[in-house]
């Protein structure tokens, strides 16, 4: 008996914490895009000096596959600026991609950039133009390098936006295919 | 047999964790089996918190269960017992729908409803009598809600620390 009752103080205790609707987050919205980031001036080689221009667009009215009419972001989220990151990794003599850190060197045209371990790059909204960015990159040393948009999702070669919704809203997830962008998500380039 | 046939009690636990308010009437029959009802209703700003921000989809508001419970152990005044018990619980549910507005443009909302459910269950317990009047108990249980599982809670839960008097 003294058995028993251990058994199931144990088990009060277990469920008490139990709780099948604690998994999961209900606000959230995911879908699929494409090329809503690009580079201006792609190319396999740069010089030192050049800058590569990062750009981001997410309209307000977009096409949602297998769904009726577009999809107002806007009116969806309510957010007034998305999301996505980035880093700038450099080819080390051992043949390991290593973080470069691009404060100095990143120029913010549209929207804003928080620089750190990575940049979050921050699409500002706009009535007539959407959520915008773009940034420039500047390359000031030789090497092998690439940008590395990709995430730590099952779409991982593609970039990842979310919307900064306020208060409540619906948070809205898109995963964009790039073209410029390899099977793991990178653009390689060389600078000289 | 005690003397007393009738026993209210109030269950701590869910007021400290849940911020459910409830109430337990309880009718012995005989030395070995008793019936009751447990009533309550849920008010926890914790939950209602967590179910606006996104990270539940219902929100449990109240209960009604009845129960038929047998003494295992035999003792009147410290025993074990096993409840066999019913479940008529309802609250708030939210999902995520797409709309379209009347510019043709579809969007996406969060819209609330109401949900109600019937579920059964099952539990063990012990309880302790003190002056033969006031009783602790602690009782650990769990069913399952049958009829509108998209909306209420898979699983019911029934662990309680209640305190009562029998009259």
């Amino acid at each position: 008996m003294k058995k028993l009752f251990y058994t199931f103080s144990a088990l009060a205790i277990f469920l008490t914490a139990c709780d099948s609707d604690d998994d999961g987050f209900y606000n959230t919205v995911y879908i699929q895009a494409q090329d809503m980031m690009s580079i201006g001036n792609p190319s396999a080689s740069y010089s030192v000096g050049d800058a590569i221009e990062i750009n981001a667009t997410i309209d307000r009215f977009i096409d949602e596959p297998g769904q009726t009419g577009q999809l107002d972001i806007r009116e969806t989220t309510g957010a007034d600026q998305f999301q996505f990151s980035y880093v700038l990794e450099k080819r080390n003599a051992d043949g390991e991609w290593e973080v470069v850190d691009v404060t100095g060197h990143h120029t913010e045209v549209i929207g804003q950039a928080n620089i750190g371990f990575f940049v979050q790059g921050l699409l500002d909204y706009s009535e007539t133009a959407g959520y915008r960015y773009s940034a420039n990159v500047e390359l000031w040393q030789t090497g092998q390098f690439r940008l590395n948009f990709s995430n730590n999702t099952e779409h991982y070669n593609k970039v990842f936006f979310n919307s900064l919704s306020p208060g409540n809203n619906i948070v809205l997830n898109i995963f964009s295919s790039s073209e410029i962008l390899n099977s793991s998500g990178v653009f390689e380039f060389t600078v000289n | 047999m005690l003397e007393g046939r009738n026993e209210v009690r109030v269950d701590l636990l869910s007021i400290a964790l849940k911020t459910q308010f409830n109430i337990t009437y309880e009718r012995f029959l005989s030395p070995d089996w008793s019936v009751g009802v447990y009533g309550g209703y849920a008010d926890s700003q914790k939950l209602s918190d967590d179910f606006d921000s996104g990270y539940r989809n219902n929100l449990p508001k109240y209960e009604v269960n009845p129960f038929v419970r047998y003494n295992l152990s035999k003792g009147q005044r410290s025993f074990y017992f096993a409840e066999v018990f019913l479940s008529a619980n309802g609250g708030e549910f939210k999902e995520t729908v797409r709309r379209i507005d009347n510019g043709g443009n579809g969007y996406y909302i969060n819209e609330k409803s109401n949900y109600s459910d019937f579920g059964a269950g099952a539990g063990l317990g012990y309880k302790l009598y003190l002056k033969e009047k006031f009783a602790i108990e602690l009782n650990v249980g769990f069913g399952a809600n049958l009829l509108n599982t998209e909306k209420s809670p898979d699983m019911l839960s029934r662990v309680g620390l209640s305190a009562g008097y029998r009259f």
